[in-house]
């Protein structure tokens, strides 16, 4: 799939995140009828602001799902529970954050990533065939820039784009504008600041990538 | 953007001061000093402090991980002031200010490691040292001086909850009056 590097003025921003919208398919996959859902997430306060136990509804039923998460997620029809937690692949002052992916039916959890950056959001998009693919949207509190990787929930992270924002996903397309470093104060000041370039990807062909789970890296 | 380069040297305090004199900021002047810890690697985990093949790590990973033009001015441990990116080009440390400070690391996790004691406290003292100089030779105010965590765009808790910034502030001016004193006594004789 080649990438498409566009020029785009600043007036045209506005616009891409609405075509980008226009037929997409509603996020997040159906799952088995029947199978147990969770809901109602909460993560309790820690004493050191950090890290926080990550419990669950399941079935009217609280359950603990993580000692320690930062931030969760409901997927797959509320049967899958990504959260983040501080085990990450190091980063700047040590700010990456893993991601792991809990199973509500069966109660496995397994670590699907360890990130150099901080993980602010992740979404779930189903692909022809049944496949599914997490987008996974950060930010490091070095520069400000944020990065976008896709991870394949069953082998881990197939792909990133540091310095990268995302425009959306549609028909099964990554969009995301890339940005130069004197971009991001601008960025972060509400500026409207056009892409250096826009890159689509296919979510099927990054799903066959090879898949990376980083060790825990200090520099 | 083309990486900037380091100068991966190391100094006492007053290898350290005789250095900054001998710098010009004419290109780019910081207006203020941005204090980090590096959380990562902690002191535990550089029992010997910092070496020169630590630095080239650092600037692996800053130059290719992470894809940044520069990294922090200063990495400071319990023996030695290690300048980093040169001090006169701004750098990438926190993303409100790069452009208007200067950023210095002071090797640690102060969120849980000792900055009163043992080796928390000779890089804190080290740390005041450098700050010290910096103030005096770009002609800075002390109390201008921030930490990381203040950056409204910074969502980690750096330097650490043991960092107490007015204490720092106050430890940078006393030193700054025990060294430049003057002819004139601070209190009147009696």
């Amino acid at each position: 799939m080649p990438i498409l590097r566009l020029r785009l003025h600043a007036a045209w921003l506005a616009l891409l995140p609405l075509a980008v919208q226009a037929g997409d398919p509603a996020a997040g996959c159906a799952a088995a009828p029947g199978a147990p859902r969770a809901a109602a997430l909460r993560i309790a306060p820690s004493p050191d602001r950090a890290a926080g136990t990550l419990q669950a509804t399941v079935e009217g039923t609280p359950r603990l799902i993580a000692a320690q998460a930062l931030r969760a997620w409901l997927l797959h029809d509320a049967t899958r529970i990504a959260y983040s937690a501080r085990d990450g692949a190091g980063g700047f002052e040590g700010e990456g954050q893993s991601l792991w992916l809990y199973e509500v039916p069966g109660g496995r959890r397994r670590k699907v990533m360890a990130a150099y950056f901080a993980i602010d959001r992740v979404t779930e998009h189903c692909l022809p065939g049944g496949q599914t693919a997490l987008v996974v949207e950060m930010h490091d509190s070095g520069l400000g820039a944020t990065h976008v990787a896709v991870v394949d929930p069953l082998r881990g992270e197939v792909f990133l784009q540091r310095q990268a924002r995302l425009l959306g996903v549609a028909r099964g397309r990554l969009m995301l504008a890339l940005q130069h470093e004197d971009d991001w104060l601008a960025l972060a000041q509400g500026q409207p600041v056009a892409p250096r370039g826009v890159v689509l990807r296919e979510l099927r062909q990054l799903l066959r990538r090879p898949a990376t789970i980083r060790a825990p890296l200090a520099p | 953007m083309a990486w900037k380069g380091i100068v991966a040297k190391s100094f006492d305090a007053q290898g350290f001061d005789q250095y900054c004199h001998t710098l010009q900021w004419t290109a780019w002047r910081p207006s203020f000093i941005v204090l980090h810890n590096t959380a990562a690697p902690s002191l535990a985990q550089r029992p010997d402090g910092l070496t020169a093949e630590h630095l080239r790590n650092l600037e692996r990973f800053y130059r290719d991980t992470q894809g940044w033009s520069a990294g922090p001015h200063l990495f400071i441990d319990d023996h030695r002031i290690w300048v980093f990116t040169p001090l006169t080009v701004s750098g990438v440390h926190s993303p409100s200010w790069n452009k208007v400070a200067l950023g210095v690391e002071m090797l640690g996790d102060y969120e849980h490691e000792a900055f009163d004691s043992g080796r928390g406290a000779k890089v804190r003292d080290n740390t005041v040292r450098a700050l010290a100089t910096l103030t005096a030779v770009l002609g800075l105010d002390p109390q201008a001086m921030r930490l990381h965590r203040e950056d409204p765009l910074t969502t980690h808790a750096c330097p650490g909850k043991r960092v107490r910034k007015l204490e720092i502030i106050q430890a940078v001016q006393d030193l700054l009056v025990a060294r430049h004193a003057g002819e004139h006594p601070i209190k009147p004789v009696p």
